[in-house]
């Protein structure tokens, strides 16, 4: 997969060729990206999760996650994570982790304190779309349709819908905003998830090269421990 | 699997428990059964009359080219697209970082046009360093075992046949280096197999794969001996060609799977269990039960015959096997038509008496006479992992607690305070990207470990959730430890899926890895489990199965 994406890149200097991976391989690839950036193994679960999620949809997910990650990189837990009350925020005014709210958020999706009707508001969130997957998960745990809305943006999310309003160019994407988290009742289009997405050559090798912090250096005793005892010429 | 399909009640006392079942060393002994891959997919093929046909054949005298294999089904057809290359000895490695291989293959979803050949002949060659896309279903090569191969293409070349001890000793003319499926390297994710009902079980797509290889290699074989002997030359008789099947060399990189795939590893296994179970239920043996058994019995007397392995480990337990059998055949003879539940009371007979090798074999012969009570099982063998991913973070951190005690008592009774207990890491080796196995203690890298250690993991998280003292709900808990997540998440899939779980500790410095691949490859169908290290075997695969044309002509499978 690397190989293939050096090969594409050779001449392409400003990483604009496109690579299409499939589903699985945005998983894997995404899964040792934020485990390379710092992330534990099981929040680095729902960060392949999230981008897969997005990536089905046609949205940029391996994107916006190379962008947290970049952001978040050596960053503590403690900095990022968010202090949960009534307004969700980080403990010194940081910038909060959409992974991190995400999994909080998909963690209380049975709690009774979640299925209020009040509004949830979370301050200084950066990616805030990567937190849709998760809100989807509360919609189909809560049998609810919800609505995330932040900057210029709205998404629903309903058991099987989601529907995003947004002007036409995602340029801010990524950046920190206030976000609610509200009921609504109207449910979301029915979404019919694609099986793969194109991603950016700049998207490939960025994620590539976090990916690459989780590879282990080869030995000489590693190499030879790795194949058969015997020769393989029978 | 919540419920399997046409659930049997009674068959609930006849269940085996998870901690007898998911051990390593019991997994590691397993064998084909009916609900094997390979022989779902030859079963469904038999039942929907599929047809079958070679459209392109375009080879040279050297054997170099490429050939379309077509599997034609009630809705759709699906080719399997085979290039053939000359590959010099030195180039051989069944190694996933070989770069050359004697074929190369994929599976084609319709018909391939001339177009399609061609992009594909510029990329299945390359295999990982190559790019197929959504109309591909799996990517796979092999290599040729040389000196049968070279032997079958002189004999038949000359108009002879070829030796059938010969045959026997290797059991295949190729064997398959990897055969990737859903997803791998820009093929199609599993989700456009989705609804097509003759994809529905586990690796259907890459079982069909392999047989159709099986079919190109004694065709290559044939086709090279009539190149070298013109009108001399024979093919090889039907009974001969039986005796083959696809050999396969596995290594390290399969071990992981079962690990990180926990509710297919519980269907597989519960689907398994179950049919084991239904059998016991059984109040009386029928005759023809007890014929079927028997003719099992001989079939596993006739593989064992033809099972070589060098390896001190596997040449111990073919010892044990080849009395198990003998034991088995004398019960039957003197005992098995007597007495209610006849069929449990074997099966407690061989619990007492068998090795685990023998025991294992023992449940693949009870399930083989009894189709009708059991096949239905394989459609339980999907899993839907998505499903299973939401973390409920409701649950009380005290139920976790008494979770983790409960289902993973092996895990928080082990001391992982010893050097022998975490003496292994696995990791992805930068060099190759391949999953390797570390000595912790004399090498670098253990920092970078993969989450494979799972009984450390739930030890951990045991301990920590102890501690807590903080608001009594996991999504509380998590929230100040993320780094139990990954156990979290298991523990509850385990508490829901008791088989998900393997149940010993896979970094101790006696594990052996070849136990996790020989339970996978069982579940595909393999026979002839052949160790060339304790990370590292061989197989045969559709080993005396039907071939397309036999299928096609009504033969049973």
């Amino acid at each position: 997969m690397t190989a293939h994406c050096d090969r594409d890149g050779r001449d392409d200097p400003d990483g604009t060729l496109r690579i299409r991976l499939s589903l699985p391989e945005i998983d894997a690839l995404c899964l040792k990206a934020a485990r390379g950036a710092g992330y534990s193994w099981g929040v680095a679960e729902e960060a392949s999760f999230a981008a897969r999620w997005l990536a089905a949809r046609g949205l940029p997910g391996p994107a916006m996650l190379l962008a947290h990650l970049q952001r978040f990189d050596g960053k503590g837990w403690d900095e990022i994570v968010p202090v949960v009350g009534d307004v969700w925020s980080a403990r010194k005014g940081g910038v909060l982790c959409a992974l991190a709210v995400g999994s909080a958020l998909s963690d209380r999706a049975d709690l009774p304190g979640n299925r209020s009707t009040d509004a949830l508001r979370i301050d200084g969130l950066a990616s805030p779309m990567l937190i849709l997957p998760f809100v989807q998960q509360n919609a189909r745990a809560q049998h609810a349709n919800l609505s995330v809305c932040w900057g210029r943006y709205e998404a629903v999310l309903s058991e099987n819908g989601f529907t995003l309003a947004a002007e036409e160019s995602l340029v801010d994407r990524d950046e920190p905003a206030v976000v609610v988290i509200r009921r609504v009742d109207r449910p979301a289009r029915p979404t019919v998830a694609g099986a793969d997405c194109l991603l950016e050559n700049a998207t490939m090798r960025g994620l590539s090269a976090f990916a690459h912090r989780t590879y282990v250096p080869a030995t000489a005793r590693s190499r030879a421990g790795a194949g058969a005892a015997s020769s393989d010429n029978d | 699997m919540q419920e399997p399909a046409g659930h049997h009640a009674e068959s609930a006392a006849f269940r085996r428990q998870p901690a007898t079942v998911m051990r390593l060393a019991r997994m590691g002994s397993a064998h084909p059964t009916r609900l094997s891959f390979l022989r779902v997919l030859l079963r469904r093929m038999k039942n929907d009359n599929w047809a079958f046909d070679r459209p392109v054949w375009q080879m040279d005298a050297k054997g170099v080219g490429r050939a379309v294999y077509r599997a034609i089904g009630p809705e759709r057809t699906y080719s399997l697209v085979a290039f053939a290359h000359d590959l010099p000895a030195e180039m051989r490695s069944d190694r996933v970082i070989a770069t050359a291989w004697d074929a190369t293959f994929t599976l084609f979803d319709g018909t391939p046009s001339e177009a399609d050949l061609e992009r594909l002949a510029a990329n299945v060659p390359l295999q990982e360093a190559g790019r197929i896309g959504p109309s591909e279903l799996s990517l796979s090569r092999a290599n040729r075992s040389v000196r049968l191969f070279d032997h079958v293409v002189e004999r038949l070349s000359q108009g002879r046949q070829p030796d059938a001890d010969a045959l026997d000793a290797v059991g295949y003319l190729m064997r398959t280096t990897a055969v990737y499926g859903s997803g791998k390297f820009g093929a199609a994710d599993r989700t456009v197999l989705q609804n097509r009902p003759e994809a529905h079980g586990p690796f259907q797509m890459e079982m069909l794969s392999v047989w159709l290889i099986r079919a190109f290699t004694v065709d290559l074989a044939e086709h090279l001996a009539a190149a070298r002997g013109g009108e001399m030359a024979v093919a090889m008789a039907p009974d001969l060609r039986r005796r083959l099947g696809v050999g396969n060399s596995t290594g390290l990189g399969m071990a992981p799977f079962l690990v990180r795939h926990p509710v297919l590893l519980n269907n597989w296994v519960q689907a398994r269990e179950e049919a084991l179970a239904r059998v016991r239920a059984q109040k009386s043996a029928t005759s023809d039960a007890i014929a079927g058994f028997r003719a099992a019995l001989k079939d596993a007397a006739r593989t064992l015959a033809t099972w070589r392995s060098p390896h001190p480990i596997q040449a111990g337990k073919l010892d044990d096997l080849g009395r198990d059998l003998q034991m088995i055949r004398a019960y039957q003879d003197e005992r098995l038509e007597k007495g209610p539940h006849p069929w449990d009371t074997l099966w407690r007979w061989g619990e007492r008496s068998l090795s685990l090798e023998g025991q294992e074999m023992l449940l693949s012969l009870m399930l083989e006479p009894h189709g009708n009570l059991v096949d239905s099982l394989a459609e339980c063998m999907d899993a839907d992992e998505d499903a299973a991913f939401r973390i409920d973070g409701a649950m009380p951190v005290d139920r976790a607690e008494s979770l983790l005690n409960e289902f993973y008592d092996w895990a928080v009774s082990t001391d992982f305070s010893t050097a022998q207990s975490t003496a292994r890491f696995w990791y992805v080796s930068e060099e190759k990207l391949e999953p390797r196995l570390g000595e912790r203690h004399d090498e670098p890298g253990a920092d970078l470990e993969l989450p494979l250690c799972i009984g450390r993991l739930a030890a951990q998280m045991r301990k920590d959730v102890s501690a807590w003292q903080g608001e009594n709900t996991l999504a509380a808990f998590l929230l100040a430890h993320p780094e139990h997540r990954f156990m979290a998440r298991r523990v509850q899939v385990t508490a829901r899926y008791p088989f998900a779980e393997v149940r010993d500790n896979l970094i101790a410095s006696d594990m052996l890895p070849i136990d996790l691949l020989r339970c996978k490859l069982a579940f595909f169908g393999a026979s002839h489990f052949d160790p060339r290290s304790d990370r590292w075997v061989r197989i045969s695969l559709f080993q005396n199965a039907p071939y397309p044309q036999d299928l096609a002509a009504g033969e049973p499978v």
